[in-house]
Order: C-alpha cells, then structure tokens, then sequence
C-alpha cells in the first residue's frame, strides 16, 4: 500500500472523528455562557440560578456525550445556554434592586438629614430668634435705664441747680443777714461812735461853753511890763481874717482897754513853725494888725496900740504836737510901761 | 337487527378513534411554553430591546413545534418546545430587569435630587 494511501485513510479517520467529537453550536455557546455568569456577579448573587445554569449545562454535556448530533442535545445545550444568561440577568437585576434598596435608605437618610437640619435650622433659629429679642429686650432695658439715668441725672442736676441755688441764696441771705448784722453792728458802732463823740463834743461844747463863760466873765487885768495871751482869738487858715467866736475874748480886751485909758500895748502875733520863717513873720503881724484894727473899730485909739509880728520865734509850747502848735497860734498884749 | 346494527356502529366508530389515537401518539405539552410567553408580555418584554428578541425567539419556536408536531414529529416538537420555554422565561427575566435597573436609575437620581434641593453632599463626594 502507498504512503498516501495511508494518509488519505487516517485523514478519513480524523475526519470522522473529528466530526463526532465537535460540539455543536448550541453547547459551545452555552458553555461560554456559563462560563461568563460563573466569573461575574451570579455566583455571589443568584448562586441558586448559576447552580440551574450548571445543572443544564451537565444535562446537554450528557447528552452530548450519549447522543452528540440530536437535535434534543442541541436543545438541551440551548436551554443551558438561556438559564446561563438568566443567571446573569438575574444577577443584573439583583445588583439593580441593591441599587434601589440603597437608594431607598439614602433617600431616607437624606431625609433624616434634611429633618435634622431642618431642626436644626429651627432651633438655630429660634436661638437666633430669642437672641435677639434678648438682645432687644436688653438694648430697651439700656435704653430705660439710660433715660431713667438721664431723667434721675436731669433730676440730680435740678436738685444740685436748685440746691446751688438756694445755697446760694441761703449764702447770700446769710451774706446779707451777716452784712445787716454788720451794718447794724457797725451802725451800732457807728452810732455809738457818734453817741460817744457827741457825748464828747458836748462835753466838749460844755467845757467851751463854760470856758466862755469863764472867759466872758474873767477880766482881762493889764498890767504894766507883764504879757497877757488873748486865749481865744482865733483865725481862718493862713489867713489874717478874725473868726467870729474870737470877739467875745477881743470884747474884754476892750473892756480892759476901755477901763486902762492910759494903759498902751503892744499886740504881738506868733504862729507855729509850719512854713517859712519869712511868710509865719508877716503872718503874724497881719493878725496882730488884724486885733488892732477891730479894737480901733471899737473906739479905741490906734496910738494906743502898736503891733509887732514875732513868727515863729517865740514858742510858747512845742510844734510838735497839734495841741502844741495851736497854743503857739496866739496874740499877747503886753502892757508897755 | 336494529341494536345490531347500532352496536357495529359504535364500535367502528371507537375502533376508529381508537386507531387515530395510536397514530398520532401522546399530544405536546405547551402550557410551560406559553406561559411564559404570556409572562414575558405582561412583563412588557415586547417594548424591551433586550428582552423583546427572546420573546420573539420563543414565539417562533413555539410556532416551529406546532408546525412540527403537525407533521408528526412530536419528539422533536416537544423538545423544541424547551427552547421556547427557556426564550420566554429570559424575556421575563430582562424584562422585570430592565424596570429594576430603571427603578434603580429613578431612585438613585431622587436622592441625587433630593440632596441638590436640600443642599446636602451628594452621596460618595
């Protein structure tokens, strides 16, 4: 026999064989089919329908091997290749509702979410709410007190004008009582003062009253070779002008003249030691001439009378004293011989 | 004669009966096939794309085991007839599928919604 003899009859062979053995479409598609839903979700899933699925696989692969081109093990692998699929639709489905369910407690969560916030938001806000009405309640409490401070302030400051008012007025009444009492206390003094100057000016007038009566009553005694003081001549200021209570001691010195017809004198007038020597020296001659001229008004003879000013030479007191200085002020006669 | 002839009668009639039955042999069981069929349209499997071939896959096989069985071949028929069975209980299996999946796609976006309103971070951000 021919080598290709041999190859055509192991080709034949093979072929054959090989046709027996080749699975039909069917099972081939079922069998990929399972294998697809076995690594995808089915197992963990839908265990019991990937378990069908494997069972009708088992049942075409059997069928197959008892009877590999019927038409029934075609339909078996087709049917192991649909429950293969369902397997994975189911686990499709399954994922699905898991989607759903989640879902669900999400949407539940949310809404708890948003309730609790939405509780929140309330409570913040009636927080907020009471807050400021706190806050408002608290700007009105401020907004009281200050007025109730500015009306008792006002009322403080009325009550310190009224009261500096009346204090002063008090001080002022007092300031017046007190002026009145011192006024009064110093018309008091005042009054007496005078009472007591007058009382002294009276004594005082008495006394010169009583001088006078004296004087007018004293006889003016000329005697030859001694000085007699006309006590009470007097004259206006730096003026040779006779005042007028000078004539009552001038009147005796003419009743002494005019009783000594035969007596002569000399009238000398002195002054104190206030001003110059040269005008005191004229000074007192005028006021001697003065005596004169008012005894020769009188009647008496003028050649009987001759005048002499002295000045301020003859002092009979000190110029140092007002009482001094006064009874250096005079006019003597001196009785000639 | 008259009972006689009734009595041949009837039995030729039940004879004959009786010889169409052992022809045609035992009838195809189709109630598993078309119940799911009618699963899977009140399922909605027709307006499904995933679901409405299957639908279609099992009708014509019903149909083919029909036709198959009216010739004679009922083996085959009824073995025709698993295929139907197994097209149809897929198209149901998709087809309530298809409304999970979708009912999922709904609930997912209503809380996507949901926290969008209420201004609440989105579920995984």
């Amino acid at each position: 026999m021919k080598p290709i003899t041999y190859f055509i009859i192991l080709a034949c062979a093979g072929l054959v064989m090989s046709c027996a053995t080749v699975p039909p479409s069917e099972l081939v598609n079922a069998r990929q089919a399972y294998q697809q839903a076995s690594a995808g979700q089915a197992a963990e899933l839908v265990p019991a329908e990937l378990h069908k699925a494997q069972e009708a696989l088992g049942v075409a692969e059997k069928a197959f091997q008892d009877d590999p081109n019927s038409f029934h093990t075609r339909d078996l692998a087709y049917v192991a290749d649909r429950k293969a699929k369902m397997a994975e639709a189911l686990a499709a489905a399954a994922v699905g509702n898991a989607t759903t369910a989640k879902a669900n407690m999400d949407y539940q969560t949310a809404q708890t979410e948003i309730v609790k916030n939405t509780k929140e938001d309330l409570a913040a806000s009636e927080r907020s709410g009471t807050l400021k009405s706190q806050q408002l309640a608290d700007q009105q409490k401020a907004s009281l007190n200050a007025q109730a401070q500015s009306a008792k302030d006002s009322t403080d400051a009325d009550a310190r004008s009224t009261k500096g008012l009346a204090d002063a007025e008090a001080r002022r009444v007092k300031q017046q009582a007190d002026a009145d009492t011192a006024a009064l206390r110093a018309k008091e003094s005042t009054d007496a003062e005078a009472s007591r100057v007058k009382g002294l000016a009276d004594a005082e007038a008495r006394r010169l009253a009583e001088q006078n009566d004296r004087d007018n009553n004293t006889i003016i005694i000329l005697e030859k070779g001694k000085k007699v003081v006309l006590n009470g001549v007097t004259f206006d200021f730096n003026k040779a002008t006779l005042k007028q209570e000078s004539e009552s001691v001038l009147t005796r010195a003419y009743n002494a003249m005019t009783a000594n017809p035969d007596v002569q004198v000399e009238i000398s007038g002195h002054t104190d030691n206030v001003g110059s020597q040269e005008y005191n020296q004229t000074l007192s001659l005028e006021r001697a001439e003065a005596v004169r001229n008012w005894l020769v008004n009188k009647g008496i003879a003028s050649n009987r009378m001759k005048t002499v000013g002295r000045g301020e030479n003859e002092p009979v007191a000190s110029n140092d004293t007002d009482a001094g200085r006064a009874e250096n002020r005079r006019i003597e006669f001196y009785v000639q011989q | 004669m008259k009972y006689l002839n009734m009595a041949m009668l009837s039995g030729s009639v039940l004879f004959a009966v009786m010889v169409a039955g052992c022809a045609s042999g035992p009838a195809i069981n189709k109630e598993p096939s078309t119940s799911a069929i009618s699963a899977a349209e009140e399922a909605g499997a027709s307006t499904i794309p995933s679901a409405s071939l299957y639908l279609q896959l099992a009708k014509e096989e019903l149909d083919n085991a029909q036709r198959i069985a009216t010739k004679g071949d009922k083996e085959q028929a009824q073995s025709l007839l698993l295929r139907a069975q197994a097209d149809g209980e897929l198209a149901v299996v998709l087809s309530r599928g298809d409304a999970d999946k979708k009912e999922a796609t709904q609930a997912v976006e209503r809380v996507r919604q949901l926290r969008q309103d209420n201004q609440l971070p989105l579920e995984g951000k």
